[in-house]
């Protein structure tokens, strides 16, 4: 599959361009500058491969938890780009992005949700198994043993979700963050199906943003 | 020259084409009013999120009225700022992201300058110079416009915007979010003269405006009715709204003759969401007839944010259209420091 993939939902800005064969890849800490930076870097990428957008047969978005302007800022510029070129989206969740990057049995995802809380879910033999969930790290529950730690999240709380967990994890790497060429792999296992670019759907997960007015006076009673 | 323009600064995206010699073609809005109602104001995040939803299916909406193509557009602009971070990133990223796969410039377009061009989306279309009058929820300003690109600010609300004003006393007198509109109808329904409230500023010697002391005196007024009363009835409620929106528009006005005078400019242009305000346009278009000045406005549905105004003010400003690639927004950003079309 000819494939370009984005992330944004980190400090990182992910990037990875297959027209089949290896992928061209940009994975860097950008900072804040995730609009300074992406349309350039995808141009150099397309420019490097010697391909244009049309070619293509799907944009891939980092479909969410994460940052949530991260997220809208991949979201909306993959949907500008593929409705330019009449391409369907490919959304992949970056929890599955990050367990992907570990070939042990069982992975535990963690990934920094700022609030004192993380966004995590559960991976057996790279299947996720349950939803992703957000809340506390305290409140994390992983059953059984060997588990491996990933993402952010083990490094932001390292005593609610290393120590606490202790035996139940033979090793944890903080250090993984979602990644453009993994979403590329996983785009083309076909687990994800592809969809016109208005009915993208970001994951944010923390749905409860605001108290509604009735709420607020409730508060305050 | 087919210009896509994209709002996505507050409550409301917008999406319009507007042509450079057969003027608006399209022009698709939605509102989020519904949304941040049980919230009894703007959620950002909230907003955002809705924004992400509706700005692609609302620009197909646009073409398809029109019967355009993406290959017959020539720029797309759309909202830098002023705003909602959050908000303007989606819009931004959209319109940059699909200028960049068409291969055609952009323009960052100030979300004010959108609503000062709008009434030239009228006919009859105001010549330049003129006194604009800005007021909506966010903003409350008097600038003199000498052409595209050339303001100056005359005045300004020190505090509360008119709209602000509004929404916060509507809110105080038990009306639903938000209750600006709602204040206006039931002010339609109050005994003029009944009660009288302060005009803070209004014989100050600048342009300038206050307006949040109204919302403490409405308070004051209020316990004092019901003091009086026992309870706060209907119509007494329709008397404080009148109290109310008749001491705004008497300071909007008489500031709005003030900057004309100073300027000496004979035009007086409205735009932003309370430029819809019945009772602001009599009281404007009375004053006006009296001293042989012309009053302009933005077309009603225009008066709100909207994307015809952003393709509007992107087709003046097609000179200043560049390469998309990387892109910035400015959540703040002075409208004097614009450079001239």
């Amino acid at each position: 599959m000819k494939l370009l993939a984005l992330d944004t939902s980190t400090d990182h800005l992910s990037l990875a361009l297959t027209l089949g064969g290896a992928a061209l890849v940009f994975h860097q800490p950008v900072g804040q500058q995730h609009a300074e930076r992406t349309l350039p870097e995808i141009g150099r990428l397309l420019a490097e491969a010697g391909a244009t957008l049309g070619q293509l047969d799907a944009i891939v978005y980092g479909q969410g938890p994460g940052s949530f302007t991260g997220l809208r800022i991949a979201c909306g510029i993959a949907q500008g780009l593929a409705f330019s070129a009449g391409l369907p989206l490919i959304g992949v969740p970056t929890l599955d992005a990050v367990a992907a990057q570990d070939d042990g049995a069982r992975q535990l995802v963690c990934l920094d949700a700022r609030m004192n809380q993380v966004f995590s879910a559960r991976y057996e033999q790279g299947q996720r198994v349950g939803d992703i969930a957000v809340g506390a790290p305290e409140e994390v529950d992983c059953p059984g043993e060997g588990w491996t730690g990933l993402g952010s999240g083990f490094a932001a709380y390292p005593d609610a979700l290393v120590t606490r967990l202790g035996q139940t994890l033979i090793a944890t790497r903080p250090e993984l963050k979602p990644h453009a060429a993994v979403y590329l792999d996983l785009a083309a296992t076909g687990r994800y199906p592809p969809h016109a670019a208005e009915s993208a759907e970001l994951l944010y997960v923390r749905n409860k943003i605001a108290l509604t007015a009735r709420e607020q006076q409730a508060r305050r009673a | 020259m087919l210009v896509l323009g994209i709002e996505s600064s507050c409550d409301e995206t917008g999406v319009a084409l507007y042509d450079l010699d057969k003027g608006l073609l399209a022009h698709h809005l939605h509102t989020q009013m519904a949304l941040h109602a049980e919230y009894g104001g703007v959620v950002p995040e909230l907003a955002s999120r809705d924004h992400i939803r509706r700005v692609l299916p609302l620009t197909r909406a646009c073409l398809a009225d029109a019967g355009k193509t993406l290959a017959d557009l020539s720029a797309i602009a759309f909202t830098q700022g002023p705003g909602l971070g959050g908000a303007l990133m989606v819009g931004a990223s959209f319109a940059n992201a699909l200028a960049f796969g068409l291969g055609i410039p952009v323009i960052g377009v100030h979300h004010l300058e959108g609503h000062l061009l709008s009434p030239l989306l009228s006919e009859p279309r105001p010549d330049f110079p003129f006194v604009a009058l800005l007021v909506s929820g966010g903003h409350t300003q008097l600038m003199a416009v000498r052409g595209v690109g050339d303001y100056q600010i005359l005045g300004e609300t020190l505090d509360d915007a008119a709209g602000e004003a509004f929404d916060k006393t509507a809110k105080l007198l038990g009306l639903d979010y938000p209750g600006g509109p709602m204040l206006s109808r039931l002010a339609e329904r109050g005994t003029p003269h009944r009660f009288t409230l302060p005009r803070p500023m209004l014989n100050s010697p600048d342009l300038d405006m206050s307006f949040s002391g109204l919302k403490t005196a409405v308070l004051t007024l209020v316990r004092q009715v019901e003091a009086e009363h026992g309870e706060l009835t209907e119509q007494l409620r329709c008397d404080i709204c009148h109290a109310f929106q008749e001491a705004i528009v008497e300071v909007l006005v008489k500031k709005s003759l003030k900057a004309l005078k100073e300027t000496g400019m004979k035009r007086l242009v409205v735009a932003g969401g309370v430029g819809a305000n019945k009772q602001l346009r009599a009281g404007l278009n009375d004053a006006a007839a009296r001293r042989r000045l012309e009053v302009f406005y933005p077309p009603l549905a225009l008066c709100t944010d909207n994307g015809a105004m952003i393709a509007f003010a992107g087709a003046m400003r097609l000179k200043h259209a560049h390469a998309a690639g990387a892109f910035t927004i400015k959540p703040r950003w002075d409208l004097s420091a614009l450079p001239a079309a």
